[in-house]
C-alpha cells in the first residue's frame, strides 16, 4: 500500500517537476538573465512575506489560498514522508488533516465562482479547478486516513485512484492556465526583475536604461523579453485585481491589464489556451498565431492597448503575483517606437518636439519662466551657486499651473530660502519620451539636463512636478546624475515643521487630496501633503481610493498625447470619486493632475494645488 | 527609379537646434513612394540634422566635400551619374541655406522643376505624374519629364521617424573638385518682426486669371496690376 501511495503522489510530484522544466525550457528562449536560478533560495521568503502581504488585503481570498495551497502541498509532503519512512499512524493522521484542510480550501475555491463568477475573475477551465483540488485532497486524504487506522486494501486503492485522478487533473490545469501560477510563480519570484521590491528594501519603480547599441531595442516578439519576465506572464492567476484598479479599463479604453498579461503569456504558444476573462473594452482578444519569434503587437495584442496605459502602477500595486505590467508595456512601446516608429500621431509630434526643441510641447525654453516673471526668480548661470535649484517642469508653460508655481515661490520667499532656476537651460527631463518608449530621446535629454545641473552648485533640487521628481530621483542615477530631490510638498512640510512657515487652518471647503501616482506609488510620499492639508484646512476627507491605492487622473505615461479611444474620461471618473467622498475641493500636487482634473466640465469641486492652500493659510 | 533627396543642415526655428526641415522629411516620403533606390545628398560636412533625416527613411547619405558654390558642386555630382529624380524641401531653415537652391540647380542642369508636390504616381515613358498642393487644400494634377527636380509641399505626408534607421544610416563623405567661389553672404541679423497682415489675401479673390501662352510684356503687366490690387507694390 505504501508503495502505491508513493507511486501515486510521488508520480504526480515528479510529473509537476518535469512540467516545470518544460516551461523553463520555453522561458529560457527569452533574453538571458543572470543569477536567475540562484534566486530560487529567495523564493520562500518572497512568497511568504511579499506575496502574502498583497494577498492578505483580501482576507477571504487569503484564507482560501492558504488552505488550498497549504493543504495540497502539506498533505503531499506529509504523505510522502509517512509512506517513505514507514512512519506511524500519527504522521498519516497529520497528512489526512492537511488534505482535509485542502478540501475545505477547494470548497472555498468553488464558493468563489458559485453561484456567479464575479466579472473580474476568469471562468472557463477555472470552473474545473475546485473539482480537481477536491479530488486530490479528498482522495489522498481518505487514503491517509485509512492508512492511519490501518484499513484494508480496497478502500485505500479506491482513494488513491481518486487522488491520482485529481492529480492528473491538476497537472492538466497547469497546461491550461489555472494551476500554472504555482509553477511559473516559483521561477518568477526567483528571477524577479525588480529585486528592490522585496524584504522591506522598499520601492523599485525607475525604468532601466536601454543599451541603444543593442541590435533589437525593446520588445517585438516574446523572445525579446527576459526569461524571468516570460515566467512572470505565465505566473498570472487571472485574479483580475489589476483589472479592477486600472483607470484605462474603467474608462473603456482598449486596455485590460489582466488580458494584456494573458495575451503576453499566450503569445509564447502557437496554440494558447483559451482566455475566459473579460477582454479589453472594444478590443476582442486577437487570435493571431503565437510563437517565440512571432510579432506581438497587432498579432495577439491590439495596438491601442499599448498606448492607453498611463503607467500609473495601480495594477502592479494590486498584483498578488508581483507582476510588472508597466515594464512590459514600456518594453513593448520601446520596440514599437524605436524599431518601427509606430507611435500614435500626437505622440509622434510630442517626440519630435522633444528631439528638436527639448520640450514635448514644442515651446521655446526661454519662455518657461514667463509665468513667474513678475516674481523675479534669479537664474543661476553655469558655474554659479545657489541653495535650492527650483526645477519648473513642463507645467510652467501652462497659465493655470503658473498660479501654483507663483504660490510656491511666494512661500519659499516667505520662508527666507535662497533659490534659483536654470532659466533657458532647463530642458525637458525626458519623462514623456521615456514612457512613450523613446529611450534615445530620453537619454539625450537626460544627458543634457545632467550636464546643465553638473555645471551649477546647489544643495538640493525642488520641483512641483512628481514626474520630474521621479525621473531625477530614480532614473537619472543610472545615467550618472545624483542629487537630493524634493517634492514641493515635502519642502513645505519641512518648513511648517521647523516653524519657518506658520499656518492657520482655514474653514470652508471640504478638501480631498488626490495622490499623484508618481508621488505616491512611485515614491511612497503620501504623508507630507496630508500633514500640510491638515495644518491648512479644517475639513479633510479621503476618497475611497487614496494613498498607495489612489486612482490615476489619466495624465501620465503619454496617454493624453496618444489620444486613444475611450468611452468616458479618466478624470471624470476620478472627479466622481471626489464627489462621492463629499469633497468640495480637490487638492492636487502635480501639473498633470491639475490639468486633467481642471478639464472636467460642468459643476464640480474646485481644484487647488497644496501650495495654493498652504499660501492661503499662512500667517507668518 | 533612382531618387536623390537633397538635405540641408537644418535648424529648428524655435530652438535653434539641428533638425531636418519639414519639407525635406516630406521629400523623403515622396522618394520612398516612388520606389527604387533612395539616397540622401548633402554638400558640406556631416551635420546632426542628417542623421535625424535618415531616421525618416534614408539608408545612406553622401556628403560632398568641396569648396565653393554648392549649386555647382551638386550639378557636377548629379550630372556625373544622373538619377531619375531629385527631391528637395521648399524652404531652408538654417545658416546660409537657401530655398533658391533647387531652382538654381534646375537652371544649371537644364532639368524641369515642380514645387509644392504632394504626391507622385507611377512614372511611364519618361514622364512622371505628380499632384501639386495649392492653397486652401486644392490639388492639381500635372506631369513632368524625367529626370526632374521636385520640391515637396510642407504638408505632404511625412514618413515616421525610426531611431533604428537613424542609427544605421551609412554616411559617407565624397571628396569632390572645388567649384567657383561665391561671394560670402553679407547681411545683418535682426529679431523677427511680425509683418502687417494682408487682410483678405488668404482667400482667393475671384479665382484670378489664366493666361494661355501670353506675351511676356502682357504677362508682366497683369502680374503688376494684380500685386498693386493686393496693395503689395504701393499705388
Ligand atoms: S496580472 Fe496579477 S493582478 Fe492581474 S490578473 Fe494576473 S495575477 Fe491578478
Ligand atoms: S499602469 Fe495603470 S493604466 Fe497601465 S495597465 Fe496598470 S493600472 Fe492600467
Amino acid at each position: 500500500m505504501r508503495a502505491l501511495i508513493v507511486g501515486e503522489i510521488g508520480g504526480i510530484a515528479l510529473a509537476a517537476a518535469v512540467g516545470w522544466l518544460v516551461l523553463l525550457a520555453r522561458w529560457l528562449k527569452g533574453r538571458p538573465a543572470t543569477g536567475w536560478l540562484a534566486g530560487l533560495r529567495q523564493v520562500p521568503g518572497r512568497y511568504l512575506v511579499d506575496v502574502h502581504h498583497v494577498v492578505a488585503r483580501r482576507p477571504a481570498a487569503a484564507r482560501m489560498h492558504a488552505m488550498a495551497a497549504g493543504g495540497v502541498l502539506g498533505g503531499l509532503a506529509l504523505a510522502l514522508l509517512a509512506a517513505l519512512l514507514g512512519a506511524g499512524g500519527i504522521v498519516w493522521a497529520l497528512a489526512a488533516l492537511a488534505f482535509g484542510m485542502g478540501g475545505i480550501g477547494a470548497l472555498l475555491v468553488w464558493r468563489r465562482r458559485v453561484p456567479k463568477t464575479p466579472p473580474a475573475l476568469s471562468g472557463g477551465v477555472f470552473l474545473w479547478l475546485p473539482a480537481a483540488l477536491a479530488a486530490w485532497c479528498v482522495g489522498n486524504g481518505l487514503a491517509a486516513l485509512f492508512m492511519a487506522i490501518g484499513a484494508s486494501a480496497l478502500p485505500v486503492i479506491l482513494s488513491v485512484v481518486l487522488g491520482g485522478l485529481g492529480g492528473v487533473a491538476l497537472l492538466r490545469l497547469v497546461a491550461l492556465g489555472p494551476m500554472r501560477h504555482a509553477l511559473a510563480g516559483v521561477a518568477w519570484l526567483a528571477g524577479h526583475t525588480r529585486p528592490g521590491r522585496f524584504s522591506g528594501k522598499g520601492r523599485d519603480t525607475g525604468l532601466r536604461p536601454l543599451d541603444l547599441a543593442a541590435p533589437r531595442l525593446g520588445v517585438l516578439v516574446p523572445a525579446d523579453f527576459s526569461g524571468p519576465e516570460l515566467a512572470g506572464f505565465d505566473a498570472c492567476i487571472q485574479c483580475g485585481r489589476c483589472e479592477e484598479a486600472c483607470p484605462a479599463f474603467a474608462a473603456g479604453q482598449r486596455l485590460n491589464p489582466k488580458a494584456l498579461i494573458q495575451a503576453l503569456s499566450g503569445a509564447m504558444r502557437a496554440v494558447p489556451p483559451p482566455y475566459a476573462g473579460r477582454p479589453a473594452p472594444s478590443a476582442p482578444v486577437l487570435r493571431g498565431k503565437g510563437g517565440m519569434e512571432e510579432p506581438i503587437v497587432g498579432n495577439v495584442l491590439h495596438r491601442d492597448t499599448l498606448w492607453a496605459c498611463t503607467t500609473c502602477r495601480a495594477c502592479v500595486e494590486e498584483c498578488p503575483m508581483l507582476i510588472e505590467h508597466v515594464d512590459a508595456v514600456v518594453a513593448l512601446r520601446r520596440g514599437q517606437t524605436l524599431m518601427l516608429g509606430a507611435t500614435r500621431d500626437g505622440a509622434a509630434q510630442a517626440l519630435r518636439a522633444s528631439r528638436e526643441r527639448a520640450e514635448p510641447g514644442g515651446r521655446d525654453l526661454a519662455a518657461r519662466g514667463d509665468m513667474i516673471a513678475a516674481l523675479d526668480v534669479p537664474v543661476v548661470p553655469p558655474g554659479g551657486e545657489t541653495d535650492i535649484l527650483l526645477w519648473l517642469g513642463e507645467g510652467a508653460f501652462d497659465a493655470r499651473y503658473g498660479r501654483t508655481l507663483r504660490a510656491l515661490v511666494t512661500l519659499m520667499r516667505r520662508a527666507g530660502l535662497r533659490f534659483a532656476t536654470l532659466g533657458g537651460d532647463e530642458v525637458d527631463c525626458g519623462d514623456l519620451a521615456r514612457r512613450l518608449g523613446d529611450e534615445a530621446t530620453f537619454q539625450a535629454l537626460a544627458a543634457e539636463a545632467i550636464s546643465a545641473l553638473n555645471a551649477r552648485r546647489f544643495t538640493k533640487i525642488v520641483t512641483a512636478d512628481p514626474h520630474v521628481l521621479h525621473v531625477l530621483r530614480n532614473e537619472y542615477p543610472a545615467l550618472g546624475g545624483r542629487w537630493e530631490i524634493q517634492h514641493h510638498t515635502g519642502l513645505l512640510d519641512e518648513l511648517v515643521r521647523d516653524g519657518r512657515l506658520r499656518l492657520e487652518r482655514r474653514e470652508g471647503a471640504r478638501v480631498a487630496y488626490h495622490d499623484p501616482c508618481y508621488l505616491g506609488r512611485y515614491n511612497g510620499e503620501i504623508d507630507a501633503p496630508r500633514r500640510l492639508l491638515d495644518a491648512a484646512c479644517t475639513d479633510r476627507v479621503e476618497m475611497a481610493r487614496h494613498g498607495m491605492r489612489a486612482m490615476c487622473c489619466g495624465g501620465g505615461g503619454g496617454s493624453p498625447v496618444s489620444d486613444v479611444d475611450a468611452v468616458t474620461r479618466i478624470p471624470d471618473l476620478r472627479m466622481e470619486q471626489a464627489r462621492a467622498a463629499g469633497a468640495s475641493l480637490v487638492a492636487v500636487a502635480c501639473p498633470g493632475c491639475t490639468a486633467m482634473l481642471e478639464g472636467v466640465t460642468g459643476p464640480r469641486p474646485e481644484i487647488r494645488d497644496v501650495a495654493e492652500l498652504v499660501l492661503a493659510a499662512v500667517v507668518a | 527609379m533612382r531618387s536623390v533627396v537633397l538635405l540641408s543642415g537644418g535648424i529648428d526655428p524655435v530652438s535653434g537646434r539641428s533638425a531636418p526641415p519639414r519639407g525635406e522629411i516630406a521629400a523623403i516620403g515622396l522618394a520612398l513612394s516612388a520606389g527604387g533606390a533612395v539616397g540622401g545628398l548633402h554638400v558640406g560636412l556631416p551635420a546632426a540634422a542628417l542623421g535625424q533625416a535618415a531616421g525618416h527613411g534614408l539608408g545612406q547619405i553622401a556628403c560632398l566635400r568641396g569648396v565653393g558654390d554648392p549649386v555647382a558642386i551638386l550639378a557636377a555630382h548629379l550630372s556625373a551619374a544622373p538619377p531619375d529624380l531629385v527631391l528637395a524641401g521648399s524652404r531652408a531653415c538654417g545658416g546660409e541655406d537657401s530655398g533658391m537652391l533647387p531652382y538654381l540647380l534646375a537652371e544649371r542642369l537644364g532639368w524641369p522643376l515642380l514645387a509644392g508636390v504632394m504626391a507622385i504616381g507611377a512614372g511611364a515613358d519618361g514622364w512622371l505624374p505628380v499632384t501639386i498642393g495649392l492653397p486652401l487644400g486644392a490639388r492639381q494634377d500635372a506631369r513632368i519629364r524625367l529626370p526632374c527636380i521636385l520640391c515637396a509641399h510642407d504638408a505632404a505626408p511625412a514618413p515616421p521617424f525610426v531611431f533604428d534607421r537613424a542609427r544605421r544610416v551609412a554616411m559617407h563623405t565624397v571628396a569632390v573638385a572645388d567649384a567657383e567661389t561665391i561671394a560670402p553672404l553679407e547681411g545683418t541679423e535682426r529679431p523677427y518682426r511680425a509683418r502687417p497682415r494682408l487682410i483678405g489675401s488668404a482667400a482667393p479673390a475671384g479665382g484670378g486669371r489664366v493666361l494661355d501662352n501670353p506675351d511676356p510684356a502682357e504677362a508682366a503687366r497683369v502680374l503688376l496690376d494684380h500685386l498693386r490690387a493686393l496693395g503689395m507694390l504701393g499705388a
